[in-house]
C-alpha cells in the first residue's frame, strides 16, 4: 500500500532510499499541527537545524511554511520549496540561515539556487482563465458547432494558452533539472501558495528517479508532494460550495497533463498508461477519496476526527483502486513497453537470443546519427535505462491530451483507429514474446509447462482467437472510455455527410479559373 | 537522400541508395536508411577523405575547399564542398565526427549568389540554394580567386538538366544497380489489377482502344469501360471531355459492385451544351450496378471555380440532363492555392519556429484546412460507395490533380489491399502515374523555372493525408512513416525513373523502364525498412472513415520539420515497436529450431531400438 506521510516512519525510509540520511532528517517540530497547519506533522529538514531554530524560522514564512527538503539526486544535490517571506527585506536573514543549512547538508560547494515560481510559471488566474477556455473548446454542444469551430481549432486551441502553460511548466522543470545536474546546486523553489512547487517539484522527480515512473512510486510521489505537502485540493476544486470561484483552478491537471507529455515523449519510461492519468483525474472529481477531499493533512485529520464522532465515516484512499476497478480493469494501468523490461526475458547473449537485431531495427540509425546526443533512443528498449530523462518543451512538440479531453466528443472519435489500437497491438506483441519464451524455456525442459509469467496487460493471447476486441470497430479513440463501443451497428459510419455542410475556405474567387 | 548528419567518423554515409544497402551480409558496419546514406563498405577508404563516397554511374563535377556551410542549428561549419552530376556534398573538415550534408541535386528549385567581391562581414560572400523539401541551404566561400564559381555553375548545370539540355536529361538514366534481382517496374500490371478487382465481369470490359495513346494521350493504354459501351461510343464520350479524359473504372466494390469512376469535366461551356453520348455513357455506368439508381458526381472543384471554367468551355454535368445523377462539390482548392499554402508553411516551419504563435501560425497557412478537405472528400466517396452502395464519378478540371488524390484516398479507405507495401506502389502507379497527373510539370523535375505556375504540391498533399490516415489507423497500414518520407525524398532526387515525365505515354516513349531503374526496386528489396511492425491484416479487412477534422489532423512534424534537431523525438516508439516485432520473430525461429531438433531426436529414437529411448513417453 501507499504511505500516507502522516508518519515519521514514510519519511525515514524515503531519505533513507535517497541515501541522504546524513545531511537530512525528519523533524517533529510539527507535531499536533502547532506550527504550521498547512505543512504535515513530520517531514525534512537539514540535519544541523534544530527544532528550537525551526519554530523561530517558521515564524517568518506565511503559514510556518520554511523551506522544506522535497528531493536529493544521486549526486548529492537536493530540491526544496519553501513560502515566500511575509516581509523580504527585513527578515531576509532567517531565509538566508535556512540556504546555507540546505548547502551544508549537501555536496555542493555552490550556493543554492532560489527559483521565485511567480517570474516565470502560470498563475492560478492564468490556469483558470486556460482550463475555462479549454473546456468550451472541447465540449462542443451540436454537431454544427463542431463543425463550424473546426476550422479555427488549431487558432482557438493557442488562445486557451493550455499548451502554453503546459510548455511553461516543463521548460521550469527542465532548468531546475539543469542546475542540478549540470551545474551541481541545490534548488529551492519559491512560492506564496501550494501550487506550482508541487507541479514542478514532482515533475523533477519523475524526471530524475526512475522510481516515480513506477505505479508505486508515482502514487507516493503524489501523496508525499501533493496531499501530505498541502495542495489545496478542496479549495481548487470547489467540492463543497463555495464563493470563492477564483481559487478554483485544475493546478493537478496540469501537473498529469505533462506527465502525460513525458510519457509522449518517453513511451517505455514509465510503468503506467495515459489511461491511468485520465482515471486519476476522474478520480479527483469522485468526492470519494480522503486523498483529494481536503485542503491539507491537518483539515484531514480534523474532518476524519469530527465526523466520527457524528457517524462512522471512513473515507478510502484512492490508491485502493480496488474500490472502483475489478483486477481485470485495472489491467488497462499497465503499459506493456515498460512491462516486457521487468519480465526475465533473455537479454543480448544469454540463452541465444540476440536482442540487437542487426539491420533492420537499427535503420533508425538514420535520425540517432541527426540528433547525436539529443536523442535517448541510443538505448535499445531493453538495455539499463537511463535514469534521468530531460522534458521537451518546444511548441511544435507539445500536444493536447486526445484521451482526456476529446474522448466524450463523439464526432471526433477515431471508429477502430486511434491510440489504443497501438496499445492493443503492443499487449499481442508482448504477450506472443512471453509466450514464445515460455515454448522456448519448455522444449529446452529448463521450465515446466504451467508456470508462464503472467504479463498483467489487458489483452492477451489466452483468448480464443476472435474475441470481440479482434473486430476492427470494436477499438475507438476513446477506448476505455468510448461511450459508443458497445452498439457496433452504425459505428461504422461517423457523420459523414455533414463534413462539407459548413466547412469552406475563406478565398478571392478573382482568380477561379484554372 | 538529403541528409544533415554528424557522422560517425568510423562509418562514413553518403547519400544514395546503393546495393550495399539491401544486402546485410558483407558489412560490419551499421545498416542505414534508404535516402539517407549508404554502408561503405571500406571505411578506410573514404574515413579519411573528403571525397563523397559515388554511385555507379555518378562523377565528380567540380569542389570547393575552404567553404563554410551555414547551419541555422549548428551554427558555421568549415569544410569542403563536392558537386558530382547527382548530388552536392559537404564534408566538414573541423569536426570530429564529420558533419555531412548530401543532398540530391534533384531537390533544388533555385540557387543564387549571395554578395558580391566586395561584400563585407564574414559570409556574406557564396551560394544560397533553396530547396524543394522545405529547407535552404547557404554556403559562404572565400572572397579571393571567385573561389564559388565553378562549384556554382556545376550546381546550376546539374541541377537543372533539362533547361541546360544536357543528355540524358536526368542522372536516373546513368545509375545502374542490381536490388537484388527485384524489378520495381514489374510492380504494376494494370490487367492484373484489373483482374485482381475481377474485372472483367458482366458489367465491366477492359479496353485496349488506347493502346497507341493516340485517343488520348494523358490516359493509360489500359482502361477499363462499361461491358455495354462500343469503341465509338467511347471516341465520342472522349470528345465532349476536357483533354479527351473520358469516365473509366478506377476501383469496383467486390460485393456490391458500386464503382469509382474517373474523368475530366464535360465540356458544356456558357451555352450549356448537352452531349447525349456522354449522357448515355454515364447512364451505363450507373447501370452497371444493380444495387442504385443513383450516381454521385463528385466534382472535386469550388462550385466557384467550377462555373468560372464555363468561361473557358468547360464546367460541370448539369442535374437536369443527366437523369438521377446528384452533382456534388468538394471545394477543395486549386494548384495555386495550394502551392502559396505550402510556400507559407515553409516560412512557419524553416527554419526555426515562432514558439509563442505556432499553432496560430499552422492555421494561417490554410495547409491543415486544405488537408481536411481532401481527406473529407475522400471520405464522402468512400462513404457513398461502402455506406449507400452507390457509385461515384470524380473529376475536377482535367481530373489529374485533385481527382487523384480524391480516388487515390477513397481506395486506401475501400481496399485492405492498397494499405499494403505492395499495393500502395500499385495504388500510386494506377490513380497518379497511368493516369497522368504531371509529375514533371507539377515538381519541376530539371527545370529551373522555380515560380513556374505549374509547379505545386499536389501529391506531397496526397502523401500527407495517407500519413493522416496512418497516424489515425496506427495498425492498419503495412507501410512505415519512413517509407512516405522515401517516397517524397525519391519524387525530387530524380535518381529513379518512376516520377519522370507527365505520362505513361512520355514514359514508354522514353523508355524507362529500360533506360532506369524503378523506385520500388530499391523499396521492395529491403520491405523490412518500411513494415509498420504494429501491422495487422485481420484487424482491418474493411472499410477505414478517419475523421476529417482539425482535431485529429495535425501537421506532419516529421516531414515539414524534420530538418529541426529539436522537433526530433526522444525516444520514437515505432522504434520500441519495431523492437517488439524483432524479439519475436527471433523467439519464434528459436521455437521452430527447438521443435525442429526434437522433432529429429525423436525420429532418430524411433530408428535407433536402444531400450532406453524406447519409453513411450519419450515417443
Amino acid at each position: 500500500s501507499v504511505p500516507e506521510f502522516t508518519q515519521r516512519s514514510d519519511w525515514d525510509q524515503e531519505i533513507k532510499r535517497l541515501n541522504c540520511n546524513l545531511g537530512w532528517r525528519v523533524t517533529d517540530v510539527n507535531t499536533n499541527f502547532v506550527m504550521s497547519t498547512s505543512l504535515p506533522e513530520y517531514f525534512i529538514v537539514p540535519s544541523q537545524c534544530l527544532n528550537n531554530d525551526l519554530e523561530q524560522v517558521a515564524a517568518q514564512f506565511p503559514g510556518g511554511r520554511l523551506p522544506v527538503w522535497c528531493f536529493t539526486y544521486k549526486n548529492g544535490i537536493s530540491l526544496c520549496r519553501m513560502s515566500q517571506l511575509q516581509q523580504e527585506s527585513e527578515f531576509k536573514i532567517y531565509e538566508v540561515r535556512m540556504i546555507s543549512a540546505i548547502k551544508q547538508s549537501g555536496t555542493s560547494k555552490n550556493e543554492p539556487e532560489i527559483i521565485d515560481l511567480s517570474r516565470c510559471c502560470p498563475t492560478i488566474r492564468d490556469i483558470q482563465q486556460s482550463y475555462e477556455k479549454l473546456k468550451e473548446l472541447c465540449m462542443t454542444v451540436s454537431l454544427k458547432e463542431f463543425e463550424i469551430n473546426d476550422l479555427s481549432w488549431y487558432g482557438n486551441l493557442e488562445s486557451t494558452q493550455w499548451l502554453i502553460i503546459i510548455a511553461k511548466c516543463l521548460q521550469t522543470t527542465d532548468e531546475v533539472i539543469k542546475l542540478m545536474v549540470k551545474k551541481q546546486t541545490d534548488v529551492v523553489l519559491k512560492e506564496k501558495s501550494l501550487d506550482i512547487s508541487c507541479v514542478i517539484s514532482s515533475l523533477v522527480q519523475i524526471c530524475l528517479d526512475p522510481f516515480f515512473r513506477t505505479m508505486n512510486g508515482f502514487q507516493q510521489l503524489i501523496q508525499r508532494e501533493w496531499v501530505a505537502m498541502g495542495h489545496p485540493f478542496q479549495l481548487r476544486h470547489k467540492f463543497v460550495a463555495s464563493n470563492e470561484m477564483e481559487q478554483v483552478a485544475p493546478v493537478f491537471l496540469i501537473f498529469l497533463d505533462c506527465v502525460w507529455q513525458l510519457m509522449n515523449q518517453f513511451p517505455s519510461y514509465f510503468a503506467f498508461t495515459e489511461t491511468y492519468l485520465t482515471t486519476l483525474w476522474d478520480s479527483v472529481h469522485l468526492g470519494l477519496f480522503k486523498t483529494f477531499l481536503f485542503d491539507n493533512l491537518h483539515q484531514q485529520r480534523k474532518f476524519l476526527r469530527e465526523g466520527r464522532k457524528l457517524r462512522h465515516i471512513n473515507l478510502p484512499s484512492v490508491w485502493n483502486w480496488s474500490t472502483q476497478f475489478n483486477d481485470s480493469d485495472m489491467k488497462l494501468f499497465n503499459n506493456p513497453l515498460y512491462n516486457i523490461k521487468t519480465l526475465s526475458i533473455p537479454v543480448e547473449g544469454q540463452n541465444g537470443v540476440t536482442l540487437a537485431p542487426p539491420e533492420s531495427v537499427l535503420r533508425d540509425n538514420i535520425y540517432r546519427r541527426q540528433l547525436h546526443g539529443l536523442y535517448k533512443a541510443d538505448i535499445p528498449l531493453f538495455a539499463k535505462t537511463e535514469e534521468t530523462i530531460r522534458p521537451q518543451y518546444t511548441a511544435a512538440m507539445i500536444k493536447l491530451w486526445n484521451q482526456c479531453y476529446l474522448r466524450w466528443n463523439v464526432p471526433a472519435e477515431i471508429i477502430g483507429g486511434g491510440n489504443p489500437s497501438q496499445y492493443l497491438q503492443q499487449c499481442l506483441l508482448v504477450e506472443e514474446i512471453i509466450y514464445l519464451q515460455d515454448t522456448v524455456l519448455r522444449l529446452e525442459k529448463k521450465q515446466s509447462r504451467k508456470m508462464r509469467p503472467k504479463s498483467d496487460l489487458i489483452f492477451s493471447y489466452d483468448e480464443p482467437q476472435s474475441p470481440s476486441f479482434l473486430d476492427s470497430t470494436f477499438l475507438t479513440s476513446s477506448f476505455p472510455f468510448s461511450p459508443t463501443a458497445s452498439s457496433k451497428s452504425s459505428m461504422n459510419c461517423p457523420p459523414l455527410s455533414s463534413y462539407l455542410q459548413y466547412s469552406t475556405i475563406e478565398y478571392d474567387y478573382t482568380d477561379a479559373v484554372e | 537522400m538529403p541528409n544533415e548528419s554528424p557522422s560517425s567518423s568510423s562509418k562514413e554515409s553518403a547519400g544514395s541508395p546503393s546495393k550495399s544497402l539491401c544486402s546485410s551480409a558483407s558489412t560490419s558496419s551499421e545498416n542505414v536508411p534508404a535516402m539517407e546514406m549508404k554502408v561503405m563498405r571500406d571505411t578506410t577508404k573514404y574515413g579519411q577523405s573528403d571525397e563523397p563516397p559515388l554511385l555507379d554511374g555518378e562523377k565528380i563535377q567540380g569542389k570547393g575547399q575552404d567553404v563554410t556551410y551555414l547551419c541555422p542549428y549548428r551554427g558555421a561549419v568549415r569544410g569542403t564542398l563536392t558537386v558530382t552530376n547527382y548530388k552536392l556534398y559537404f564534408k566538414s573538415s573541423e569536426r570530429e565526427p564529420p558533419f555531412v550534408l548530401d543532398v540530391a541535386l534533384g531537390v533544388i528549385s533555385r540557387v543564387e549568389k549571395i554578395g558580391g567581391a566586395t561584400s563585407r562581414g564574414e559570409n556574406s560572400y557564396g551560394i544560397d540554394i533553396l530547396c524543394k523539401d522545405m529547407r535552404n541551404l547557404r554556403f559562404a566561400h572565400k572572397q579571393e580567386n571567385h573561389s564559388r564559381r565553378q562549384v556554382f555553375e556545376k550546381i546550376q548545370q546539374y541541377a537543372f538538366p533539362v533547361s541546360n539540355k544536357l543528355t540524358p536529361p536526368f542522372f536516373a538514366y546513368e545509375f545502374k544497380e542490381d536490388y537484388d534481382g527485384e524489378d520495381g517496374w514489374r510492380v504494376y500490371d494494370p490487367v492484373a489489377e484489373f483482374k485482381r478487382q475481377k474485372v472483367p465481369n458482366e458489367s465491366w470490359r477492359v479496353s485496349k482502344l488506347n493502346e497507341n495513346y493516340d485517343l488520348c494521350d494523358t490516359y493509360p493504354a489500359v482502361l477499363g469501360v462499361p461491358a455495354n459501351c462500343t469503341d465509338d461510343d467511347i471516341r465520342n464520350v472522349a470528345a465532349f471531355r476536357s483533354k479527351a479524359r473520358f469516365p473509366v473504372l478506377s476501383w469496383i466494390h467486390p460485393e456490391s459492385q458500386a464503382t469509382i469512376t474517373r474523368c475530366s469535366q464535360p465540356m458544356v461551356g456558357v451555352a450549356g451544351k448537352r452531349n447525349s453520348h456522354d449522357e448515355r455513357y454515364i447512364q451505363m455506368i450507373m447501370d452497371a450496378n444493380a444495387q442504385s439508381h443513383k450516381l454521385y458526381i463528385l466534382d472535386a472543384r469550388p462550385t466557384v471555380n467550377a462555373v468560372a471554367n464555363k468561361a473557358k468551355g468547360g464546367g460541370f454535368e448539369n442535374e437536369d440532363s443527366y437523369q438521377n445523377a446528384e452533382l456534388v462539390f468538394l471545394d477543395i482548392h486549386n494548384i495555386h492555392v495550394m502551392r502559396e499554402s505550402l510556400r507559407k508553411l515553409k516560412e512557419v516551419c524553416y527554419p526555426n519556429i515562432d514558439e509563442a504563435h505556432w499553432l496560430s501560425n499552422i492555421e494561417s497557412t490554410h495547409w491543415l484546412e486544405h488537408i481536411k478537405q481532401i481527406l473529407a472528400g475522400a471520405v464522402r466517396v468512400a462513404d457513398k460507395v461502402e455506406s449507400n452502395k452507390t457509385s461515384v464519378l470524380v473529376h475536377c478540371s482535367d481530373g489529374w490533380d485533385r481527382t487523384a488524390q480524391l480516388t487515390g484516398l477513397a481506395m486506401l479507405m475501400l481496399d485492405p489491399y492498397y494499405r499494403t507495401i505492395k499495393g500502395f506502389e500499385v495504388l500510386i502507379e494506377k490513380e497518379w502515374l497511368s493516369f497522368g497527373h504531371k509529375f514533371a510539370q507539377r515538381v519541376g523535375h530539371g527545370e529551373d523555372k522555380h515560380s513556374d505556375a505549374d509547379r505545386s504540391p499536389v501529391f506531397l498533399q496526397f502523401m500527407d493525408c495517407v500519413w493522416q490516415m496512418t497516424k489515425q489507423f496506427p495498425n492498419a497500414f503495412e507501410f512505415n512513416e519512413h517509407l512516405l518520407i522515401t517516397i517524397l525524398d525519391h519524387l525530387y532526387s530524380c535518381l529513379f525513373g518512376t516520377f519522370l515525365y507527365n505520362c505513361e505515354q512520355q514514359r514508354a516513349k522514353e523508355k524507362l523502364k529500360h533506360n532506369t531503374m524503378s523506385l520500388w526496386s530499391f523499396v521492395n528489396c529491403q520491405l523490412e525498412e518500411f513494415t509498420n511492425p504494429l501491422y495487422v491484416q485481420y484487424l482491418h479487412k474493411h472499410v477505414l472513415f478517419p475523421v476529417a477534422s482539425l482535431r485529429r489532423i495535425e501537421l506532419w512534424v516529421g516531414y515539414y520539420c524534420r530538418w529541426n534537431p529539436r522537433m526530433r523525438p526522444q525516444e520514437p516508439v515505432h522504434l520500441r515497436n519495431r523492437e517488439l516485432l524483432i524479439l519475436k520473430q527471433q523467439l519464434q525461429q528459436k521455437v521452430n529450431d527447438l521443435q525442429k531438433e526434437l522433432q529429429n531426436k525423436n525420429a532418430r529414437a524411433a530408428l535407433d531400438p536402444s531400450p532406453q529411448k524406447l519409453h513411450p513417453s519419450m515417443v
